[in-house]
């Protein structure tokens, strides 16, 4: 008896400090994004003096004058558009060559070689496609990031949206089929619908890559008014280095959209950004 | 003959898009790198062919070394930071952990926002006037530690990786707790009826069967590593001069800095090199473990 309860007790002892490690590694994660969020509501002074409490009097103007005078709004938009074309475009066509390539003509051939790009770090894009973009004549245009931004996440979406459509019964194609559709029939009213959680992670994830990208946009973007949240928020330090309330209230547009979004669709972001650990 | 075709328009037409602007954007990018790292280039003059003479130059050239080895020390401290604390946070969420979803979500927050943000923030973290990082030494009444992070030039390198350490740490908590969940649990239960003890059960039975997570986590940690840009463009800019540059910022420098496309092409293939040499050899190494 004695012996038994020695051990609960100290297992209880283990409980708690696995919950003590398990809390502190939860706060060194979440506490640096609410310091940022309490401290884009005060001014310098009041950062300096109170670091670590809530404001005293809370700063609207610091979101204003980052969205206005910062042009974090323009750079907002840009990046809303830009990654919303490239992911509802990507999708479209992925899930078109999905459907080719696991249910009507499948090749190894060009599987292997759209996969490739799985491998191809961005850096190897950057300056041919400076080049590239100066002969189709759209230096400096939004429309270059759209293209390169659905090239680069080809290859793993396609991954992801072949391992989904490979799931789905063959008996369904046969069945429409009989019912008169054609291939092209069978994909737009069959798979498709079907193929839609396979699409919503392959969107939520390629919509991250666009947000967060910087690199591609610093190359290929130079004005101003075209750039994209990344390349803003980079410009927004070296034009306000002292003004941290400013600074932090960027921060907090910027990740807002990816927060809710995380917190939306948290399945299928974590799904898609460990999809390739996870299937080896 | 003319069912047959239009048995293929099907095909060639969906496949199209995806072949098209993956071939021009990603493969043929790949293989002019390639070719420009050849050249002697501005990217305005004419290219001239020079053979290997920028990698002959590379390897000679003292910054060079000294981003790649601030590249390798990166790789070294993310994979001895990352991969054991994802996996003891993870087998700590594992064992019946009341609340796993919640620090579940929490731990993989920061995975998902912008490397760039991540960076600015952290230069607040280390501003000698509001920084964080000084304050907190002040409190706990280490204040004669206190100093610019940023421009200290012992602890320059390591205030640049530490946002990307710990910004993905969240990411292999995630695999590793997907990987210990497919753990048969009769496995674990049958070995705590040996009496293993929990420490010894998870060095004997739990870590072999994750084996070929933790590889691919090395190897996701080892990669993200050698691609590195964001954060250290951000704070830094890579300086002073090379200083806290990894190769990714050093190829930018090269190229679009200072207009020599011909050598930043080379840095770019080195960069792939390595990564492909060591992806490859990885997984050779995890089709043995397989095999065997």
């Amino acid at each position: 008896m004695g012996k038994f309860r020695n051990k609960s007790s100290k297992s209880k002892v283990a409980a708690i400090i696995k919950y003590l490690f398990l809390t502190a590694g939860a706060v060194v994660s979440l506490y640096p994004f609410i310091w940022v969020l309490l401290s884009s509501l005060k001014d310098n002074n009041e950062i300096y003096s109170n670091s670590f409490g809530l404001p005293k009097i809370i700063r609207w103007s610091n979101y204003t004058q980052a969205w206005n005078g910062a042009r974090v709004g323009t750079s907002f938009f840009n990046s809303l558009i830009v990654s919303l074309s490239s992911v509802i475009l990507l999708v479209v066509i992925t899930a078109m060559g999905s459907y080719i390539l696991t249910r009507v003509h499948k090749s190894t051939f060009l599987s292997v070689y759209l996969s490739l790009g799985i491998m191809i770090p961005i850096h190897a894009m950057l300056i041919p496609s400076v080049i590239i973009f100066k002969h189709l004549h759209l230096q400096d245009n939004l429309v270059s990031l759209v293209l390169v931004y659905i090239a680069t996440n080809i290859s793993f979406s396609l991954y992801i949206m072949k391992g989904f459509m490979d799931r789905i019964p063959r008996e369904l194609d046969e069945a429409a089929t009989i019912d008169g559709c054609g291939q092209a029939g069978i994909f737009f009213r069959v798979i498709f619908p079907i193929a839609k959680p396979g699409m919503a992670t392959v969107a939520t994830l390629a919509f991250l890559n666009c947000w967060n990208d910087l690199l591609l946009g610093l190359v290929l973007i130079s004005d101003p008014m075209k750039r994209t949240l990344s390349m803003g928020i980079s410009a927004l330090k070296g034009s306000y280095v002292t003004r941290y309330g400013l600074l932090c209230s960027g921060f907090v547009i910027s990740i807002v959209p990816v927060v809710i979004m995380y917190l939306m669709f948290q399945k299928q972001v974590v799904q898609g950004m460990t999809a390739g650990a996870v299937k080896g | 003959m003319k069912n047959k075709l239009s048995k293929l328009q099907i095909p060639v037409l969906f496949l199209a898009p995806v072949f098209l602007v993956y071939t021009v954007f990603v493969f043929i990018p790949m293989l002019l790198s390639l070719y420009y790292s050849t050249t002697d280039w501005n990217g305005v003059t004419e290219k001239v062919f020079i053979g290997l003479q920028n990698y002959r130059e590379l390897v000679s050239n003292k910054d060079f070394w000294l981003v790649f080895m601030n590249t390798m020390k990166l790789v070294v401290v993310t994979l001895m930071i990352q991969i054991p604390m994802g996996l003891i946070l993870a087998y700590l969420l594992y064992c019946r952990t009341k609340g796993m979803k919640i620090f579940r979500t929490i731990y993989f927050l920061p995975v998902v926002i912008a490397p760039v943000a991540i960076g600015l923030m952290f230069t607040l973290f280390y501003n000698s006037e509001i920084g964080i990082f000084n304050h907190i030494l002040k409190i706990i009444g280490l204040g004669s530690l206190q100093k610019n992070w940023l421009s200290d030039v012992n602890t320059l390198l390591y205030a640049v990786m530490a946002p990307q350490v710990w910004q993905y740490i969240g990411l292999y908590v995630t695999i590793f707790l997907g990987a210990l969940q497919s753990i048969p649990e009769e496995l674990i239960e049958s070995a705590q009826i040996d009496g293993a003890g929990r420490i010894n059960a998870f060095f004997h039975v739990i870590l072999p069967q994750i084996t070929e997570f933790t590889f691919i986590c090395i190897l996701l940690s080892v990669t993200g590593s050698l691609k590195s840009f964001d954060h250290s463009w951000i704070m830094t800019g890579g300086g002073p001069g090379v200083r806290s540059a990894y190769l990714g910022v050093f190829m930018y420098k090269t190229a679009f800095v200072n207009s020599d496309f011909g050598m930043g092409s080379a840095i770019t293939i080195s960069i792939i090199a390595v990564s492909l040499i060591i992806t490859v050899v990885f997984n050779k190494l995890t089709k043995m473990r397989s095999d065997y």
